[in-house]
C-alpha cells in the first residue's frame, strides 16, 4: 500500500520541510486528492498540538512543524483556490489582543480554506478596532476569533459591541472559539455561533453560508 | 545610544552576554525599547547584512525583534521565533524599575536541518531581485545549526542570564509566568470537561471538594492543586461572563479549604485570622483570573497550617515534603518505611525518628491516612466493592482496612458509602 500521507505527516511532525515538500508533491502526482493531503497535515498539527499539551514536545518544535506544515500548504494553496468567484464565503480571522497562541487559529483557518473558503488572517493580538477595520475593509460573511486565554477573552466581547456600535453587526456571522470559551460564554457576549474543535468549526461555517444564500 | 542603559547595568549585561555567548557559541544582542541594537557579542552574520541591505529602509529585522521582546515580557519568560529572515532568535525581555528597557536576543540559529525554501520565500514576500538567490543562500548555509531540544535549553539559559540583569524583577516575570501555567492548566481542564459527552448536564463535582478537603488535610500540596485546578475548570467553564457567580464560588473554595485546615489539626485562631484577611482580599480584587492565581497562594497557606511542619530549618522541610510526595504518588502500591527513607537518602531508623519528630504523626499512621483519604472517592463509586477497594489503596485486606477507615472516620467504609450515595 502507499505510504506517501503517512510519510508527509511523520515529517510535518519531525519538522523536516524538505521531506515534506517533496512527499506532498509526490502525493498530487501519484493522484491523491488536495483535501486527503489538507486532512493529513491538520492531522499531523493536531498530534503536534497534543504532545505540545502534554510536554512531549516544546516551543521549537512547534515551530519547525508549523513551518513544515506552511510549505506543503503552499504547494497545495493554488489547487484549492483556482477561481476566486467560486469561493464558499469570506471569512475574517483572528487571534484577540493580548493572545499570542495562533495554533488553533490556523487550524480552522486551514479547515475553511480547505472548504473553499476565502479567508483573510489577520494573525495575533487583534484588537477590537482592527477586527472592526478588517470588516469593513472586506466585508465578509464570518468574523472568526480565538482566545488561549480567560484574560483575553473579554475582547472577544469588546469587539462584539464595537461591531454593534459600527452598524456592523446585523449581516455578519460571529465565530468564537478556543481552550477556555464555552458555548455559555458565546451566548453572553452575543455571538453566533461557539466549536470545539477546528473541524466542526469549518462544518458550521459552510451550513451558515448555506442557509444565507 | 548607550546612555539609555545605566553604565552599571550595562556592566552586568555586557558581563553576562559574553557568558552567554562563550559558552553557547551563540551570537547575543541586546536592543533598546525601540528594538535598535545597542551592543553585540558575535560578529553579525553576513546573511542578515545581506537580508538588511536588500530590504533597506523597509528592513523589518528591528520592529521583529522588538515585537518578539515584548511577548517575552508577556510571558514572563524567553520567547523563541522566526525573525523575519526565517532563522530562529530567542528573546528575554528586560525589566528594569518595572519599565520594559530592552532585551537580549539570541541567534541566529538554523533549527533541524537547512531549509532551502526559506530563501524562495523571502525573495517573494520582500521582492528581492533573483539575482541575489545564489549569495543568500551561500550565506545561509554557514548559519549554525542547532536541534529543537537544545534550544529549549539555550532559552532557559538566556532566560537564567537575563533574570540575573534584571535582579529584583525576576519576580514580576515569574509571577507572569506562573500566571500564564496557572490559565494553561486550567483551560486544559476546561478542555477535558468540553470533550465529555454530555458537559452541559455536567452538575457541580461537588466530590472533588472532599478530595481537595483529605488533600488539605495531609499536605499533599502537589495533589491539592491539581484538583483545585480541576474546580477552577469547571467553574470557568460552566459560569465564564458571569463574574458574580465565578466569584462567589471561588470565595466558597475557601471556606472548604479552611475547614479541611481546621480538621487537619491547624489552630483555629490562626486559621480564622487566615480568613479575614483572605476575604478582604478577596473583595478587592475584580479579576477573575487573579483570582485563580490568588487562591492558590491561599490554598499553599491553608495546607502550610493544616500539616504543619517544624520550618525552623529549610533542609528537613525539603526532606519531608520529599517523603510525602513520595507517599501521595505511591500509596496505592506495597510501600515501606525502608524504601521511602531510601528515596530521601535518609537510614530507615532515623528517618523513622525524623519523620515523627517533624510531622508529629508515624510514618505508617501518615500512609494509612492518605489510604483512608484516596478510597473515599472509589466508595462513592458502587461499581467497585469494599474489598476491591481495600487492595487498591494497599491494604493487605477488608478487614484491616474497615479497621483503619474506623479509627480515622468513626464510622465504617460501608456506612461512609450509605451516607453519601
Amino acid at each position: 500500500m502507499d505510504n506517501t500521507l503517512n510519510e508527509i505527516s511523520k515529517y510535518v511532525q519531525e519538522g523536516q520541510s524538505i521531506k515534506v515538500r517533496k512527499l506532498t508533491i509526490s502525493a498530487l502526482e501519484k493522484g491523491y486528492d488536495y483535501k486527503q493531503i489538507l486532512n493529513t497535515l491538520i492531522d499531523a498539527m493536531d498530534i503536534i498540538g497534543k504532545k505540545f499539551k502534554k510536554n512531549e514536545v516544546y516551543v521549537p518544535e512547534v515551530l519547525i512543524a508549523s513551518r513544515a506544515f506552511n510549505i506543503a500548504l503552499d504547494i497545495i494553496s493554488p489547487l484549492i483556490d483556482p477561481n476566486v468567484t467560486n469561493y464558499l464565503g469570506k471569512v475574517v480571522i483572528g487571534t484577540v489582543q493580548g493572545d499570542l497562541h495562533d495554533i488553533g487559529k490556523n487550524l480552522v483557518k486551514m479547515m475553511l480554506v480547505g472548504m473553499g473558503f476565502q479567508v483573510i488572517d489577520l494573525g495575533v493580538d487583534i484588537s477590537p478596532q482592527e477586527f472592526v477595520d478588517a470588516v469593513k475593509k472586506h466585508d465578509p460573511d464570518i468574523i472568526a476569533m480565538s482566545a488561549l486565554l480567560t484574560t483575553t477573552m473579554i475582547t472577544m466581547k469588546n469587539t462584539i459591541k464595537l461591531l454593534e456600535e459600527e452598524g456592523l453587526r446585523d449581516n455578519l456571522t460571529v465565530f468564537i472559539g478556543g481552550a477556555p470559551i464555552t458555548s455559555n460564554y458565546a451566548r453572553t457576549i452575543g455571538a453566533d455561533v461557539y466549536s470545539t474543535d477546528a473541524a466542526s468549526a469549518a462544518e458550521v461555517a459552510k451550513e451558515i453560508v448555506r442557509n444565507n444564500i | 545610544m548607550l546612555d539609555f542603559f545605566q553604565d552599571d547595568e550595562l556592566d552586568i549585561i555586557k558581563k553576562n552576554m559574553e557568558l552567554f555567548y562563550k559558552i553557547t557559541e551563540v551570537n547575543c544582542m541586546l536592543i533598546d525599547d525601540t528594538g535598535n541594537t545597542v551592543f553585540s557579542q558575535g560578529e553579525m552574520f553576513n546573511y542578515c547584512t545581506k537580508f538588511m541591505e536588500l530590504t533597506g529602509d523597509k528592513s523589518p529585522c528591528c520592529g521583529a525583534h522588538l515585537y518578539a521582546s515584548k511577548q517575552s515580557e508577556l510571558l514572563g519568560e524567553s520567547y523563541i521565533f522566526f525573525c523575519p529572515g526565517g532563522l530562529v532568535h530567542i528573546t528575554c525581555a528586560i525589566i528594569i524599575g518595572n519599565v520594559f528597557r530592552g532585551a537580549l536576543v539570541a541567534g541566529p540559529i538554523q533549527m533541524n536541518i537547512t531549509d532551502p525554501y526559506v530563501i524562495d520565500n523571502l525573495i517573494k514576500v520582500y521582492n528581492i531581485p533573483i539575482s541575489a538567490r545564489g549569495i543568500l543562500q551561500s550565506y545561509y548555509k554557514i548559519i549554525p545549526i542547532i536541534a529543537p531540544e537544545k534550544v529549549r535549553y539555550l532559552a532557559n539559559l538566556l532566560s537564567i542570564i537575563t533574570k540575573d540583569i534584571v535582579g529584583d524583577q525576576k519576580y514580576e516575570l515569574k509571577k507572569k509566568k506562573d500566571f500564564y501555567l496557572e490559565q494553561k492548566i486550567i483551560n486544559e481542564n476546561i478542555q477535558e470537561i468540553k470533550e465529555e459527552n454530555n458537559f452541559t448536564s455536567k452538575a457541580y463535582p461537588i466530590e472533588l471538594e472532599r478530595e481537595l478537603s483529605g488533600k488539605v488535610r495531609r499536605g499533599d500540596l502537589e495533589g491539592a492543586k491539581a484538583i483545585l485546578n480541576e474546580l477552577l475548570g469547571y467553574i470557568l467553564f460552566k459560569h465564564s461572563g458571569n463574574n458574580d457567580k465565578v466569584i462567589s464560588f471561588i470565595i466558597e473554595l475557601v471556606v472548604v479549604m479552611s475547614r479541611a485546615a481546621v480538621e487537619g489539626g491547624g489552630n483555629f485562631e490562626e486559621i480564622f485570622e487566615q480568613n479575614i484577611k483572605f476575604y478582604k482580599t478577596a473583595f478587592s480584587i475584580h479579576n477573575v483570573e487573579e483570582l485563580c492565581v490568588w487562591i492558590v497562594k491561599v490554598l499553599e497557606k491553608f495546607t502550610e497550617l493544616a500539616f504543619k511542619l517544624n520550618k525552623d530549618n529549610v533542609e528537613n522541610t525539603n526532606v519531608i515534603k520529599k517523603a510525602l510526595q513520595y507517599i501521595n504518588n505511591n500509596y496505592n502500591k506495597n510501600i515501606s518505611l525502608d524504601e521511602v527513607a531510601k528515596h530521601v537518602n535518609l537510614s530507615p531508623t532515623y528517618f523513622s525518628r525524623f519523620f515523627s519528630k517533624e510531622t508529629n504523626m508515624k510514618f505508617s499512621e501518615y500512609l494509612n491516612m492518605v489510604r483512608v483519604e484516596e478510597s473515599k472517592k472509589y466508595l462513592l463509586d458502587l461499581k467497585y466493592s469494599i474489598s476491591d477497594i481495600a487492595v487498591m489503596m494497599g491494604f493487605s485486606d477488608q478487614s484491616y482496612y474497615t479497621k483503619v477507615f474506623k479509627n480515622y472516620e468513626n464510622i465504617s467504609p460501608g456506612k461512609y458509602r450509605k451516607m453519601y450515595n
